[in-house]
């Protein structure tokens, strides 16, 4: 058995580096020993020499750098031009990590405002509630005026039934009113009916 | 070059002589070029990334261990440069596992093409990672040990890579529809 089929694959692994003359004087001494045994490891030699013959054409057609290379490298060096590196677009838009913070400011102030403006959207109407619960127990009804109901009319009638908004409007338009006595409440109701800015009126349970 | 002649010269340039430097680069610019050039694919980006080794070489002499060869320690430098601006770039020029698309009409007369312009055009198509190492190998004559250094793989990886590269050869003519010059 020759030792390229006792060492096959060692061999084979030698052979790019006998052809760039990479192996020691012992490994190539062995390798040719191994050479001259096996017809299979000539072939593959072949095979890798036509390989080793195209990278010496590749070698002669590649270019030369700039005559102006050197005068480049010695500027950097010194730092006395600034080479212009080429940067990303993503890099030259931002050129810190304190840029993404700003823009993490920014949408939480959008963010802010946007919730504010939506809280004073719903706000349709100037609330009338009272600042505090009536006193006592007041008997509660549930309210909804025109539209085109005046503050001034709102606040006539309710001094008429004698009673105080407690909590509304709702988005609805409805407003909970308190009633300063329970004796009055069907006297309350019709006025409330009869007034002419409501729309509904009714006791709540 | 000789080797101890290169350290002699690295030494000299980490102390900051400007002559040495000169030196050294005149003796190892064309080989990092040429490196660069297969990484790069276009000779200003190649230029580019030369100047910049070189700027880190005048920088890093110092902290040279003689752990490697100094043509090995500098090719370092210059692929690790390579790689960081082709990430950063996200360079179309070097993505290792990329295999370029090969045109198999490019060769119309299969019968007349010269085997080594068949040779040379699969070597275009091969992943940039099995083709860096074949150029390692072949162009800058380098060994195995002095590769893995380079590319930061262990030895029997750039082995495997190697053979693997020439086995996707004998592929990539087969592919091309030139099963009749397939490489053994």
């Amino acid at each position: 058995m020759n030792s390229y089929e006792g060492n096959g694959d060692a061999m084979k692994h030698l052979i790019p580096l006998y052809i760039n003359g990479q192996l020691t004087d012992v490994q190539k001494k062995e390798f040719e020993e191994a050479l001259a045994g096996s017809a299979e490891l000539k072939k593959e030699l072949e095979a890798w020499e036509e390989l080793g013959k195209t990278y010496e054409r590749i070698a002669k057609e590649l270019p030369q750098p700039s005559k102006y290379a050197y005068a480049r490298i010695a500027a950097q060096k010194a730092d006395k031009i600034e080479q212009p590196r080429r940067v990303s677009f993503f890099e030259r838009f931002m050129p810190s990590p304190s840029f993404s913070f700003v823009v993490v400011a920014a949408q939480l102030l959008i963010i802010i405002a946007l919730g504010a403006y939506i809280a004073a959207q719903r706000s349709e109407f100037r609330t009338l509630s009272a600042p505090s619960i009536a006193a006592g127990q007041p008997i509660k009804v549930n309210v909804v005026f025109n539209n085109n109901a005046s503050i001034q009319e709102i606040n006539a009638l309710l001094m008429q039934v004698r009673g105080r908004i407690s909590e509304g409007p709702a988005i609805s338009g409805l407003y909970v009113i308190g009633l300063e006595s329970k004796g009055d409440i069907n006297d309350a109701l019709s006025s409330l009916r009869k007034s002419g800015i409501v729309v509904m009126a009714e006791r709540t349970y | 070059m000789k080797e101890e002649a290169l350290l002699e010269l690295l030494k000299a340039l980490a102390k900051g002589d400007e002559d040495a430097f000169k030196q050294f680069y005149e003796f190892t610019h064309q080989r990092i070029f040429n490196y660069l050039f297969r990484l790069a694919g276009n000779r200003q980006t190649a230029e580019d990334l030369m100047i910049d080794t070189y700027t880190e070489i005048w920088k890093s002499a110092g902290k040279f261990s003689n752990r490697s060869k100094v043509l090995t320690w500098s090719i370092g430098i210059a692929r690790n440069l390579a790689m960081n601006e082709f990430r950063r770039g996200k360079s179309q020029e070097c993505d290792l596992d990329d295999e370029p698309a090969c045109n198999p009409d490019q060769f119309d007369d299969c019968s007349t093409a010269q085997r080594s312009q068949l040779l040379e055009a699969a070597l275009g198509c091969l992943p940039v990672k099995h083709r860096e190492v074949l150029d390692l190998v072949f162009l800058q004559e380098m060994s195995y040990e002095d590769i893995s250094r380079i590319i930061d793989v262990p030895v029997n990886t750039v082995k495997t890579r190697v053979f693997y590269a020439k086995a996707k050869l004998s592929t990539i003519f087969s592919n091309m529809g030139l099963e009749k010059y397939e490489l053994i």
